[in-house]
């Protein structure tokens, strides 16, 4: 919505043409009329900055969304003055839009000690990351419409866009639920499932909030409630955040794949109905433990996208240090950044993921085939040596493999139901 | 609000008009009523040419409008300070009936650009052609100008904000109208007043033209002919303006059932609800009763009026705080402060005399402040929302 009145500027020029006119013939009219216009800008000014004090905006919106995503934003006004509000313009500002102020208007009467919801539609235009939220604003134009009073609220909220995540059809043979005919999702064994075990004594240790205190008032000692282990097939993303796999710039860049690729694994593991685990070292470990829904794929995008290429542990070592992600009938997926990999450790931790019933699969980004950013660069001849060499080892070993490079888009290899099938092409 | 505002431009270019050639023309009735009809004709076709021009690419119907309006401000401007410089009744006439013809060329592009700009400018320019002449017509002239300009300011402000919106303009003319016409009219009419008393007679009287060669005395324009016309011009202006009106009306009810684009969505609004009285607490202006009432009511004007200053208390702030803050007028300030303070906060009941002291120190503060505005500080932001998921 354009503020700016497209009469106050040419009406203002013509008043003050009409002045000059009427002071050079001696015109009152003239005079009068270029006075009369400066005491309408007077007048319209003073009312558009009379207070809309008594009137509170509120946002409510999703914290976050896919890139793409058309989402609506309630935006609650209310009058808390005496006197019914009218015309009043709400804006906002929504970062990660293409226009990111958005306006709606009121027209009223909202009564006084009323409010009622505006809305606002668009489209989360910006790539993926953290974008901002507000300020709030509340105004009103004064009603020749040449000036907007305007007050500032605040509002300021952050605003995440997560990749576009697509599903990985090729994941659809090598998750956790579909390998065994249907069975039990718990088993008769102290876990954290929702299905009851029994009572057992308190013991140092136990969640307080577990006390059965019925059996606590009937027994006299305290007593906690057991339940079955849980047995949902568990997905565990173990991403490469090693600094030395940093490679190109912007959208062709191995943050960018490990992200959309990360994003998209998720998701696949999230609408299968999978609990998933994420695990990676940038400056700090990140480990967000096995869960499902959708609040904690929420909490594993927001890591993927506030995450950095800072780390300096290796892949393979992330791996060994956060094992206990994989219990046995899990699929672990291997995101790394680099086709640079000690092939003899890759087949060790291979080995020892499937020694616990697990089952590896891996997804490389091959730095060395982006444009460097902080070595010199690799001659072809190598990077495709490492390539062949890694995707021989992988088919040997009988692992599913995908190799991107800067000429693939994530999103439509991704897609592809061969996805693992490419790399293994490549080794052989 | 469109219709309305179409027949406010007619009703502003048939007054130019008038004003015009009652000033400087040969004006009858009947070639008022003319003039009437004419322009009623050329701002029909002119509305209706608009969809024609919608077909021209907007760049270039911007760059064809910005050539125009140059030669038309060009044209007008040099016409406007020929006839102040040196006014002759031939030229005068001449230049009134002149730009009165254009007019009618400029109602018909008048779709041309976005905003009727060239018809609101020509209009004005007649009008001051109208005002050289001075006398109650240049008043006349002058005032209704700016009423007419400014009604129609307001409402094509109206309808530009409801249609950019989405809203339908229908239940807000009433409002819209009424908005306007609250500000522009009293100003409208101090002009004319004032301007009136100022030169009451003509002012720029053409000398008497002696190339006109004889007129027969009983076919020279008598005096009593211009309250007919101008009576006339008042009758077939407002009887054109309803026209116009529902012809606008028409035009926009025949459009209803146009497809509309897809990019264009509905606006989303919910009902108007009550306030929850859970959030009504915090932040409603409360109710206070009494000489307490009176004593904090006076405190609050002051806050309001210190924030119109541009000196807002923040949300922080204590009211011994702001008054530190404020600094100046130091003694009023502290005893409207400190009269706020007791009767907010205090135990004991307060008299008229306290009542009477903070109501005049706020008082005085605020004319102070209006004589002397403090130094403009930062609004601080405040937190709107606590609940979770209004954010």
């Amino acid at each position: 919505v354009d503020h700016d009145s497209p009469w106050r500027g040419f009406l203002t020029a013509l008043a003050a043409l009409a002045g000059l006119l009427g002071l050079a013939s001696g015109t009152a009219a003239l005079l009068g009329f270029a006075l009369g216009w400066a005491a309408l800008l007077a007048l319209a000014a003073a009312v558009s900055r009379r207070s809309l004090g008594w009137a509170r905006v509120r946002r409510r919106t999703a914290p976050s969304a896919f890139e793409g995503d058309l989402l609506t934003v309630d935006l609650l006004l209310e009058n808390h003055g005496h006197h019914p509000l009218r015309f009043a313009l709400v804006e906002d500002v929504f970062g990660a839009g293409l226009a990111d102020r958005q306006a709606v208007l009121e027209p009223g009467p909202l009564p006084p000690l009323h409010r009622r919801v505006l809305s606002y539609r668009t489209f989360v235009a910006r790539q993926w990351g953290v974008y901002t939220l507000g300020p709030l604003s509340v105004g009103r134009h004064d009603p020749l419409g040449l000036f907007l009073g305007r007050r500032e609220l605040a509002g300021l909220a952050p605003f995440e866009v997560f990749p576009k995540a697509v599903e990985v059809e090729a994941l659809s043979t090598s998750g956790g639920r579909s390998r065994v005919a249907p069975r039990d999702v718990t088993a008769p064994a102290a876990g954290q499932s929702l299905l009851f075990r029994g009572v057992r004594e308190f013991q140092a240790g136990d969640d307080v909030r577990r006390i059965h205190w019925p059996a606590t008032a009937r027994r006299g000692t305290p007593m906690v409630r057991e339940h079955e282990r849980d047995l949902q097939p568990v997905f565990a993303l173990f991403l490469d955040l090693d600094r030395r796999g940093r490679a190109g710039l912007g959208r062709k860049s191995t943050l960018e794949y490990l992200t959309r690729v990360g994003a998209s694994i998720l998701w696949t593991a999230h609408r299968r109905g999978d609990a998933f685990a994420l695990a990676a070292e940038a400056d700090e470990p990140l480990v967000l433990l096995p869960a499902q829904g959708e609040a904690h794929l929420a909490a594993a995008l927001h890591h993927l996208v506030i995450a950095r290429q800072r780390g300096r542990l290796p892949l393979l070592d992330v791996v060994e240090r956060h094992g206990d992600l994989t219990p046995p009938g899990a699929t672990a997926a291997l995101v790394s950044s680099t086709t640079e990999m000690d092939l003899d450790q890759l087949e060790r931790t291979l080995d020892s993921l499937r020694a616990t019933a697990a089952r590896p699969l891996l997804v490389v980004v091959d730095s060395l085939s982006f444009p460097p950013v902080d070595r010199p660069p690799t001659p072809v001849e190598v990077a495709r040596e490492l390539r062949h060499a890694l995707a021989e080892r992988l088919r040997s070993l009988d692992v599913p493999v995908a190799i991107l490079g800067p000429d693939d888009t994530a999103e439509d290899m991704l897609r592809r139901p061969d996805f693992f099938d490419l790399g293994r092409e490549l080794g052989g | 609000v469109s219709a309305l505002a179409s027949a406010l431009l007619y009703l502003l270019s048939l007054n130019a008009v008038a004003s015009a050639l009652l000033a400087w023309g040969r004006a009858t009735p009947l070639r008022l009523v003319g003039w009437a009809v004419g322009l009623g004709l050329a701002l029909a076709l002119g509305e209706r040419l608009g969809g024609s021009l919608a077909t021209i690419e907007a760049k270039r119907r911007s760059r064809l409008g910005v050539f125009l309006g140059t030669i038309h401000l060009s044209v007008l401007v040099l016409a406007l300070v020929l006839a102040a410089a040196s006014p002759t009744p031939r030229l005068l006439r001449f230049l009134a009936n002149v730009l009165c013809g254009y007019q009618l060329l400029v109602l018909l592009l008048v779709r041309l650009t976005p905003h009727p700009r060239g018809v609101v400018g020509h209009s004005l320019a007649l009008t001051a052609l109208a005002s050289l002449g001075g006398g109650a017509l240049a008043a006349w002239a002058a005032s209704s100008a700016l009423g007419l300009t400014g009604l129609f300011v307001g409402l094509d402000h109206h309808r530009r904000l409801l249609s950019a919106h989405r809203l339908p303009d229908g239940p807000y003319v009433g409002r819209a109208l009424w908005r306007t016409a609250l500000l522009v009219l009293p100003v409208a009419v101090v002009v004319g007043l004032a301007v009136h008393r100022a030169a009451p007679a003509r002012g720029l009287v053409a000398p008497p033209a002696m190339e006109e060669g004889f007129v027969p005395l009983d076919e020279q324009p008598k005096q009593g002919l211009d309250t007919r016309a101008l009576r006339a011009v008042v009758v077939t202006g407002l009887m054109g303006a309803v026209a116009v009106y529902f012809v606008g009306r028409w035009l926009v009810r025949s459009k209803r059932g146009a497809k509309r684009t897809m990019e264009a969505p509905e606006p989303l609004r919910g009902e108007i609800e009550p306030i929850p009285e859970e959030r009504r607490g915090s932040a409603s202006l409360p109710e206070y009763h009494g000489r307490r009432g009176r004593i904090v009511r006076a405190y609050l004007n002051l806050l309001r009026g210190a924030e119109r200053a541009g000196f807002p208390r923040r949300p922080d702030e204590t009211p011994r705080e702001f008054a530190r803050a404020l600094e100046e007028p130091r003694p009023a300030l502290g005893a409207a402060t400190e009269r706020f303070v007791v009767a907010r906060y205090g135990p004991y009941d307060v008299d008229e005399g306290d009542v009477a002291e903070a109501e005049s120190a706020a008082d005085a503060v605020l004319g102070h402040l209006a004589r002397h505005p403090p130094r403009r500080r930062a609004r601080v932001v405040r937190d709107v929302g606590d609940s979770s998921d209004w954010r």
